[in-house]
């Protein structure tokens, strides 16, 4: 006789367009902005994450008392602050956090140019009885990237070499009676065989599967599945090799997949992949591939970085719609450095603007010298494919002959760098930066929210103010106070010839045994998991239970003198 | 409506395969009657049982194919009439798209004895669903397993 018997009903089965939101903050109306009009424009509109229709549009009709927007080539993300006359237009009232964020600010032909999209995260409200106001901070979607981690996809936690990639394999184990959800990145124990293995994915259908990243031992049908000492199951047969023939994952399919992907992004990162070069020529070609293993803390920015700099590549945050006044989509660019100006394969940044002190004038040209960053004395060494360490100084004619006290930069150990050539070449730039070229120009100009990061400007006829040349915009930021009536741009240059330095330069390149921590931990990887701990019984049949040193829980393990 | 007979209002499982199995022991079926709807004139029943203090699975199942169109959701509603798991048997609603297996998704778990809800809209969001191209859709109702 049944025992269990269920009796369901179900109706009104039907496909949509519309993806259904599923934030777990509650979020349930979703939005796109209309074009805004007027001198000033900004929108807020649900977050990107779960767009399904337009039911919201906010323009704040003057309220905006000051907006200050910074975008610096060496932040993480752009930020804004925006201050609103009262309250209630702002954060804490309306709901407005973590809505996606739009805002334009005119240019000086009239143009409502889209200067900053993102979402706010907080905002921090002033009450006085006749100035009641709401400050609000924003980012732009980069923010995601640094708060998403590694480990929360372990099948992209490492981007291999396509050799090593080869000899990644993945089993499948049917599991029942399951009492835990499984989770991927947990480490499941067999309870009989002390066979281990990594969690890839879950899958839950008629038979319920966890898929295992190179399992260790061989499971046994119906022992217990263990997860830091607790049963979540039981095996339900052995595993098996579903490995197949897998698709090399080149670093442009590992950036893509890291922002969701072509079809996930808007719910992963809210950034699209819009334009990802291939690296191909770069990756084995130009520069030897190799492995980069994340920590399962390193954030989805950190680990982008990284492969950026190996390969020379460029991350940029951008957005764009089909008007200007459309609603724009943060978009993300993934591409080698030196492409940064293709008309195809580029930024997609605007031309480059010719400034004299007749045309396009700025209002202030500032000359920023940093003495800090002065140095004469400059050293830089890497780790050779074959183990050999290559090493070079660079210093001034002044130190050499005692007539300057040196100045250092740090030791540099760049694992960016594989020959005594580059390594010459990497120090002559560090020199030719720290001991001659230590210093950036602010420029200010009004009304020219049509200039963007990284967009190049050629400066004629200022003498002495700033050297004629090529200047490309590492920083810029955006300034509107008093209600619209200022409207200021403001511009830190340098020479374009200088920029590729300025780059490399301004990364860290100072972690001298990260390269042998990767070699280690490859090679730690290849080993059977194992962990240490104290032996609590032992059956006398070959079974034992153990604590872990790691986190002192009670777990099954095999006795090794039964 | 992207595929045939979405409300069962056809009257039978017109655009479905009824793919129920179990032990051979106990019965299992989907059919279509008034008394199962939920809107409109008829809905679909899904009855499953089994011993599962023996350990047998019981599967009320049907399949539709439709042709694939960039959708983005899904939506559907429910209504556990009667749940009984005397031995504690877990028992799940799975909605799934063709072989895929990681677009299963567990939407009814553990249905506690006796519990009835009532009727259960839902919504699912299908961007991580890969349908391929023949795209394919799978109700079931599931005892043990």
């Amino acid at each position: 006789m049944a025992n269990a018997t269920a009796d369901v009903y179900i109706d009104n089965i039907t496909l949509g367009y519309d993806r259904v939101e599923t934030s777990i903050q509650g979020v349930t109306a979703l939005a796109l902005q209309t074009s805004i009009q007027g001198v000033t424009g900004s929108s807020v509109s649900t977050q990107i994450r779960g767009i399904t229709a337009i039911n919201y549009v906010y323009t704040p009709a003057g309220r905006v008392i000051s907006a200050d927007i910074v975008d610096r080539t060496n932040d993480r993300m752009a930020s804004g602050t925006f201050q609103y006359s009262r309250t209630g237009e702002g954060g804490y009232y309306s709901g407005n956090y973590w809505k996606h964020y739009e805002y334009r600010l005119l240019d000086y032909a009239g143009n409502a140019q889209p200067v900053f999209v993102g979402i706010f995260p907080s905002s921090n409200q002033k009450y006085a009885a006749a100035s009641e106001d709401e400050t609000m901070m924003a980012f732009t979607y980069g923010w995601y990237l640094s708060h998403r981690y590694m480990g929360s996809r372990p099948e992209l936690q490492t981007l291999l070499t396509p050799e090593h990639q080869a000899e990644l394999t993945e089993w499948q184990l049917e599991f029942d009676f399951q009492e835990h959800y499984f989770q991927p990145g947990q480490t499941v124990v067999g309870g009989t065989s002390g066979a281990t293995g990594i969690i890839l994915r879950v899958e839950y259908g008629v038979w319920d599967a966890i898929v295992l990243r190179n399992p260790v031992g061989t499971f046994q049908d119906d022992e217990e599945l263990l997860v830091g000492g607790v049963r979540y199951a039981y095996a339900d047969g052995t595993a098996v090799d579903i490995t197949g023939v897998a698709t090399v994952m080149t670093p442009e399919a590992w950036v893509t997949a890291l922002l969701g992907g072509l079809d996930g992004y808007s719910y992963t990162t809210g950034l699209r992949p819009f334009k990802i070069a291939s690296t191909s020529g770069i990756w084995g070609g130009t520069k030897p591939t190799r492995d980069f293993p994340f920590e399962e803390t390193t954030t989805y920015r950190e680990a982008i970085e990284e492969v950026s700099a190996y390969l020379g590549f460029i991350f940029y945050e951008r957005w764009g719609g089909d008007t200007l006044a459309s609603n724009q989509e943060p978009r993300a660019y993934w591409i080698p450095q030196t492409a940064i100006d293709d008309p195809s394969d580029g930024l997609d940044l605007p031309a480059a603007v010719t400034v004299t002190p007749t045309s396009n004038s700025p209002v202030d040209i500032a000359l920023d010298q940093d003495g800090s960053d002065f140095a004469n004395l400059v050293k830089v060494r890497c780790r050779g494919v074959g183990g050999t360490w290559y090493h070079k100084t660079v210093e001034s004619s002044g130190v050499t002959d005692h007539t300057e006290i040196p100045i250092e930069t740090p030791p540099e150990t760049n694992k960016m760098l594989v020959t005594q050539a580059e390594v010459d070449t990497r120090a002559a730039d560090v020199y030719a930066y720290r001991y001659t070229q230590a210093c950036t120009w602010r420029i200010t100009f009004l009304r020219r929210s049509d200039m963007r990061r990284l967009q190049l400007l050629t400066f004629s006829g200022f003498t002495t103010k700033i050297p004629d040349g090529s200047y490309r915009i590492i920083d810029i930021e955006y300034h509107e106070s008093n209600r619209g009536t200022e409207n200021t741009t403001v511009c830190t240059v340098i020479l374009s010839s200088a920029f590729q330095t300025y780059l490399n330069y301004t990364r860290s390149f100072t972690d001298g045994i990260r390269m042998i921590k990767d070699a280690i931990k490859q090679e730690l990887e290849k080993q059977p998991i194992s962990e240490i701990g104290t032996v609590s019984t032992v059956d006398g049949l070959g079974g034992a239970t153990f604590t872990t040193e790691k986190d002192g829980q009670l777990k099954p393990g095999i006795d090794a003198n039964p | 409506m992207a595929f045939t007979n979405g409300d069962f209002e056809t009257g039978d499982l017109t655009g479905w395969t009824d793919e129920s199995s179990g032990d051979g022991t106990h019965a299992e079926s989907v059919t279509v009657t008034t008394g199962a709807k939920i809107s409109g004139t008829y809905g679909a029943r899904f009855q499953a049982s089994a011993d599962n203090g023996g350990g047998s699975v019981s599967i009320a199942q049907i399949k539709t194919y439709f042709t694939y169109d960039n959708f983005k959701s899904l939506s559907f509603d429910y209504n556990p009439a009667s749940i009984v798991s005397q031995t504690g048997a877990p028992i799940h609603l799975i909605v799934y798209s063709n072989d895929s297996s990681w677009s299963f998704i567990t939407i009814y778990d553990n249905v506690l004895d006796g519990e009835s809800p009532g009727v259960v809209h839902v919504d699912i969001d299908l961007s991580t669903f890969d349908f391929g191209t023949n795209a394919q859709l799978t109700f079931l109702v599931q005892i043990g397993g």
